[in-house]
């Protein structure tokens, strides 16, 4: 038996041996579901589809989560595609969603806020910008540092980005954690890890979070949706059409070709990490405004989960979109699904589901990249 | 101080054995060019394994004929046989169908933690006798056998044992020396008549099942109970230890026990509660400037395996 | 001479080896006696690295039988020609850079037992003593000169106990003191009753080192003699061959007017030996300046320097001149963007297609892109139309077999058709200097030919053509004048219309190329 590299295949057909893998893979799936809760199969997918999207509401809070995690995926692209291997979302949408936050609190308790005299809507005009500047900057800051001691002396970038999880983390919770003297700057009203931000503040609660249309619940889910929307327009055309896009394909591709037609990928480089970690920041944000909250775990793996969909999807935004949500009816449906004594398969459970589905895409390259022959090899060296 | 220092070490060694077990294995398995991010989830694979095995044999003979042996044994090789399993999967993927070595780790972790927290709901249920103890599983019937309650236990001095065991199989033995050739240039090893194939697995499986033991040691020695555990960090970290110590388990065996007295320094100084996370920060900050300095100095010796990270394939000579 | 007390250490007969359609050895017979050292003389491509790669183990032959001291062998892998007494010490070197010396040499010794490094580092020293190697057994490789890791691969090869070892061209990259070491260390071994065979195209080291000289070209075997009764001359005729006529068209152009002048280049590598040592010469309008040189002379620095991509001393100056205005512009010191930016038209088709000059997972359009993507300069997006067009325009022009411009990867055409997209783009840069290094290698007759035609066709329009190559044939007949490298020393300018293929061959291997 032989192993040989295979010529490029055509499009079509690599994405049909990824959609048997999945296919397969959901059916395996199926399976294990089956043997642990032994329902009927179709009972699931109606329980997990009616609890996603049974009502305007919770159809809008699923969208309202592929949405972030097509966004923190979206983020995560154009390093990948550089060959820079990223894995600091996590830190990076954590650390954007501290500085909205920290935006929230801080700004919201200075006199102008707190005296009911000025309008919210005047308050809002000043918050939001603030929000998204400081966590877009600090998310940019995050993708920087990285990408700078990369260019500068090859730093592993990989292990890099996962320590700066870290960093963003425990600062986040030291922060949260010990701003309790004097009281009026403890970061949730009683002092426990998750709390709606300044909802003791009567007049600066709410500001900063994005607005429910009609008072119907689910509908602050629509900014997002739409923001996000745009952005997998805007970062597609990017990549497709930009001088930039083109930029950042050739370093991928080689280094050395790059520099030969005079791109200088020390700065492409750094360029497209302030970019990443910018629309990190960005989700950040949209978390921390929507939920109108902020604890430890608002990231929740997304950031792990994001490189999983950026790279499953090959980078094409429609892929991404439908990986995410394929992730997302997964990750959150399986709640949806009562076991016979009354508890409920967990996220975990859906992690693990998910893992499995990954493990299938991946195994599945091997057959698009290359050809096993059989027999005797064919000496074919040149 | 004398008194803070004798209750404080044991406490750091307690906390800092997983991070021992995790970075000695992470060493191992890099040392054979595979970067395998995958040891979070392999930790979580240990631990749940070694905690369903310890539960089972509890449930089948009740705790009070329980076996001293068969308490110790049946955890440990059901966790080695759930981190072999997560380590042959990486092997498979990674070294027979070449996947990208990050994307696979990756997913281990998010395999393992899934795996390990779903069984461990499941257990807590089905272990449930009053509602109370909903949240938390407790395998006191295995958990005599591995420590005393405060103390490091034996396990800690295998973890030792074992860091020193692959410093001195790294820098002395011919298998040790060849396993280096192919996580450096393993076309070299190669044309050596090394196979290089077969190394790679060894040493990642083998790594993975010393990993997995920190697992078990998590739960059977430094938390005692499975609530929850956050295993996960303890795995980061353990490879952040592997840059820290600039691949070397011997300086691990000081470095994780220093890691973990850091995790609860500030639980443990009075001064210090308000900068507990302050101290918990302190590893990544001080992993982060290891490698920035690793990669400015350029001294050879301290460099990462030349091949890490990278599938070998004959044929692209 | 008795004839009956020859014996070979290693007879090759009839060795054929095919490479898809070319043939690499045709029905190759070749002899090394024991205890000799064998030149194995030949130009670029004539099948010297080939023929020795089928004894260790690299290759298989397609067709003939190897025999091992009269013995009949089969050797289909490196351990099977390490088993027979083969070793083989490649151009590249195998080493671990982070091991020691003896680290490198007992690496996969299939000994029981602990390491012990130093009963191993006893006996390198001992096989050292023997043949007069300068080694520390103990130094890391990251450490060593070039010359001290060859050293440790000649050493690897001893301590595995060969007795047939074969050097492919050892020297190419050793300073004249290190070669002669080397020659007297390979004397001691001949001493010892070892056989050697070294890969070369310096002649002057095969008349210095060896005992016979066995000759290829082309891929076949051309014949031996004794080195004493050899000399330059008639080593230079058997291995370059008769001139063969290409009939190549080499209109003069009306106009010669100067583009490009380097002055006293100076180019070293990351280990600070120079690549390039005082190099002068000036490329002119309506003229091919040919370059010559065996291979690794300092050609790819040269173009490299030119292109902006290589650090070069402080006293080198390079030198444009633009067509119209005449204004002169600096060129060292500018990096690529530098180079595009101040308005210099300078086209370069480097030697390394996808590993340079091309992306080989984009498609053609993409890659036309590539030199023009920044066109127009406040839009942030690219103009997607005009290369398009532009990559059309050369599918037609070049006749480049494609199905289509923008989806195919242009790692999957044939050689030929790269080849063609590469030169494409780059004339259509409309360049005034256009360099090119090893334009037509791998390709087949017509696309060869077609290249040279567009060449020509630049020159008459006007454009400094730099043309590096390997073929002399080809350089006599398509270049006006030729440049020759030696060394990383200009060994010579010559008019390329009255100059004989001997006289290059002498300037290859020797600066000046006297006797």
């Amino acid at each position: 038996m032989h192993i040989i590299k295979r010529d490029v295949i055509p499009a079509w057909k690599a994405w049909l041996i990824r959609g048997s893998a999945i296919l397969i893979a959901i059916l395996l799936c199926g399976l294990i579901t089956y043997m642990i809760t032994r329902l009927n199969p179709i009972t699931v997918i109606q329980n997990m589809f009616t609890g996603l999207f049974g009502s305007g509401r919770k159809t809008m809070k699923t969208f309202y989560q592929v949405a972030i995690l097509l966004g923190v995926s979206l983020a995560v692209t154009p390093a990948f595609k550089m060959r820079f291997w990223n894995i600091g979302a996590e830190g990076q949408v954590l650390i954007g969603a501290f500085a909205a936050a920290a935006c929230m609190i801080y700004i919201g308790r200075t006199p102008l806020f707190l005296s009911g005299s000025v309008s919210p809507a005047v308050k809002n005009l000043i918050m939001f910008p603030a929000m998204v500047i400081a966590a877009v900057a600090f998310g940019a800051l995050w993708g920087f540092l990285p990408a700078f001691f990369k260019s500068r002396w090859n730093t592993n970038e990989t292990l890099f980005t996962l320590m700066m999880n870290y960093v963003a983390l425990q600062i986040f919770k030291f922060i949260k954690n010990n701003q309790t003297v004097p009281t009026r700057f403890r970061w949730t009203p009683d002092g426990t890890t998750v709390g709606m931000i300044n909802s003791q503040y009567k007049n600066s609660f709410g500001i900063g979070t994005i607005p429910k249309f009609n008072n119907k619940p689910g509908t602050e889910c629509l900014i997002p949706i739409i923001i996000v929307a745009l952005l997998t327009v805007l970062l597609y055309l990017y990549l497709k059409y930009s001088k930039h896009g083109f930029e950042i394909a050739v370093v991928g591709e080689s280094e050395r070709t790059a520099s030969y037609a005079g791109i200088k990928v020390n700065r492409v480089v750094i360029r497209t990490m302030i970019l990443s970690g910018a629309i990190c920041g960005l989700m950040g944000f949209l978390l921390v405004s929507t939920e109108g909250s902020i604890n430890d775990n608002i990231v929740d793996g997304r950031g792990y989960t994001a490189v999983m969909v950026s790279w499953m999807s090959q980078f094409n935004p429609i892929g991404m979109f439908f990986s995410s949500l394929l992730l997302v009816f997964m990750q959150f449906g399986a709640k949806e699904v009562p076991m016979p004594d009354g508890v409920s398969l967990d996220k975990n459970f859906a992690n693990m589901l998910m893992a499995i589905i990954l493990f299938f895409i991946i195994g599945c390259e091997f057959i698009i990249n290359y050809k096993i022959q059989f027999g005797r090899h064919k000496k074919r060296e040149v | 101080m004398w008194e803070f220092l004798v209750a404080f070490i044991p406490r750091a060694i307690v906390n800092g054995m997983p991070l021992l077990f995790g970075s000695t294995g992470e060493i191992l398995t890099e040392k054979s060019g595979n970067l395998n991010l995958g040891i979070p989830g392999i930790m979580f694979v240990g631990a749940i394994a070694g905690t369903t095995g310890a539960f089972l044999y509890e449930q089948s003979v009740g705790a009070a004929n329980m076996n001293a042996w068969l308490g110790t044994l049946i955890p440990v090789l059901s966790c080695l046989v759930g981190s072999f399993l997560m380590g042959l999967l990486y092997c498979f993927l990674t070294v027979t169908l070449r996947a990208n070595q990050n994307v696979t780790g990756l997913s281990l972790t998010i395999f393992g933690t899934g795996l390990a927290n779903f069984l461990g709901g499941t257990l807590i249920k089905l272990a449930k006798t009053d509602a109370s103890s909903a949240s938390s599983l407790t395998i006191s019937g295995s958990l005599k056998y591995f420590s005393a309650g405060t103390d490091p236990g034996w396990l800690a001095y295998v973890g030792i044992g074992i860091a020193i065991l692959v410093s001195l199989f790294l820098r002395y033995t011919r298998t040790g020396l060849q396993l280096r050739a192919v996580g450096e240039n393993p076309a070299t090893a190669d044309a050596a008549g090394i196979n290089v194939t077969r190394y790679k697995y060894l040493a990642t499986i083998i790594g993975s099942m010393i990993a997995g033991l920190g697992g078990l040691y998590y739960i059977m020695v430094s938390s005692q109970t499975w609530s929850e555990p956050k295993i996960d960090a303890s795995g980061w970290l353990a490879i952040a230890l592997v840059i820290f110590t600039t691949w070397r388990p011997s300086l691990s065996i000081f470095a994780s026990i220093g890691f973990g007295g850091l995790l609860i320094l500030g639980t443990r100084l009075d001064f210090a509660t308000e900068m507990k996370e302050l101290f918990e920060l302190v590893p990544y900050v001080v992993t982060l400037i290891v490698l920035i300095i690793v990669s400015l100095r350029k001294k050879r010796e301290n460099q990462p395996p030349q091949s890490l990270g990278l599938a070998y394939f004959r044929e692209e000579r | 001479m008795i004839l009956e007390a020859v014996k070979n250490a290693v007879r090759m007969e009839g060795i054929t080896k095919h490479f898809g359609s070319v043939v690499a050895n045709r029905d190759i017979n070749l002899e090394l006696h024991e205890g000799e050292i064998l030149s194995l003389l030949g130009e670029n491509g004539s099948g010297k690295t080939t023929l020795m790669n089928m004894l260790s183990g690299i290759y298989y032959p397609d067709e003939g039988q190897i025999y091992i001291h009269e013995k009949p062998v089969k050797i289909a892998s490196p351990k099977d020609a390490f088993e027979n007494g083969i070793g083989m010490i490649h151009q590249h070197f195998k080493l671990v850079d982070v091991f020691t010396a003896t680290e490198n040499i007992i690496l996969g010794l299939e000994e029981k037992g602990m390491l012990n490094v130093k009963k191993a580092a006893a006996k390198i020293r001992e096989i050292s003593e023997r043949y007069g190697f300068e080694i520390d057994p103990n130094q890391k490789v990251y450490n060593m000169s070039v010359s001290q890791k060859q050293t440790v691969e000649i050493i690897k090869v001893l301590y595995r106990g060969a007795d047939i070892l074969i050097l492919d061209e050892p020297t190419a990259v050793l300073t004249p003191q290190e070669t002669d070491k080397l020659f007297s260390v390979m004397r001691n071994m001949k001493n010892d009753g070892k056989s050697l065979i070294i890969i070369t195209h310096k002649l002057h080291e095969v008349l210095e080192v060896s005992d016979r000289v066995a000759i290829l070209r082309k891929g076949e075997y051309v014949g031996d003699v004794e080195t004493k009764t050899a000399d330059q001359q008639s080593l230079t005729d058997m291995m370059v061959g008769r001139a063969v006529s290409l009939n190549i068209d080499r209109p003069k152009a009306q106009e010669i007017k100067e583009r490009l002048r380097v002055e006293h280049l100076t180019v070293r590598d990351v280990e600070g030996v120079k690549r390039l040592n005082d190099v002068s010469f000036s490329a002119n309008a309506g003229e091919i300046l040919g370059i010559a040189g065996v291979a690794g002379s300092g050609q790819r620095e040269l173009l490299e320097a030119i292109a902006g991509l290589q650090k070069t001393d402080p006293e080198s100056r390079i030198t444009y001149i633009e067509p119209e205005s005449d204004e002169e512009k600096q060129l060292n010191g500018k990096d690529p963007l530098e180079i595009i930016k101040s308005g210099i038209l300078l086209s370069f088709v480097p030697e390394d297609r996808f590993g340079m000059g091309l992306v080989g997972g984009m498609s053609i359009t993409d890659n036309v892109m590539l030199r023009s993507y920044r066109r127009g300069k406040h839009n942030p997006f690219f103009d997607h139309k005009f290369p398009k067009e532009l990559a059309n325009k050369i599918v037609n022009d070049l006749e480049v077999v494609t199905p289509n411009v923008d989806k195919i990867p242009l790692r999957r055409l044939s050689g030929g058709n790269v080849q063609k997209v590469l030169v494409g783009r780059e004339i259509e840069q409309s360049p005034t200097v256009l360099m090119t290094a090893y334009a037509v290698r791998g390709l087949d007759i017509n696309t060869s030919y077609t290249i040279y035609n567009l060449l020509t066709e630049q020159k008459m329009k006007g454009v400094a053509v730099i043309y590096v190559g390997e073929d002399l044939d080809v350089l006599l007949e398509l270049c006006d004048r030729i440049l020759v490298l030696c060394g990383g020393q200009v060994s010579g300018i010559v008019d390329g219309r009255n100059v004989t293929k001997e006289q290059i061959g002498l300037m290859m291997t020797k600066v000046g190329g006297g006797e």
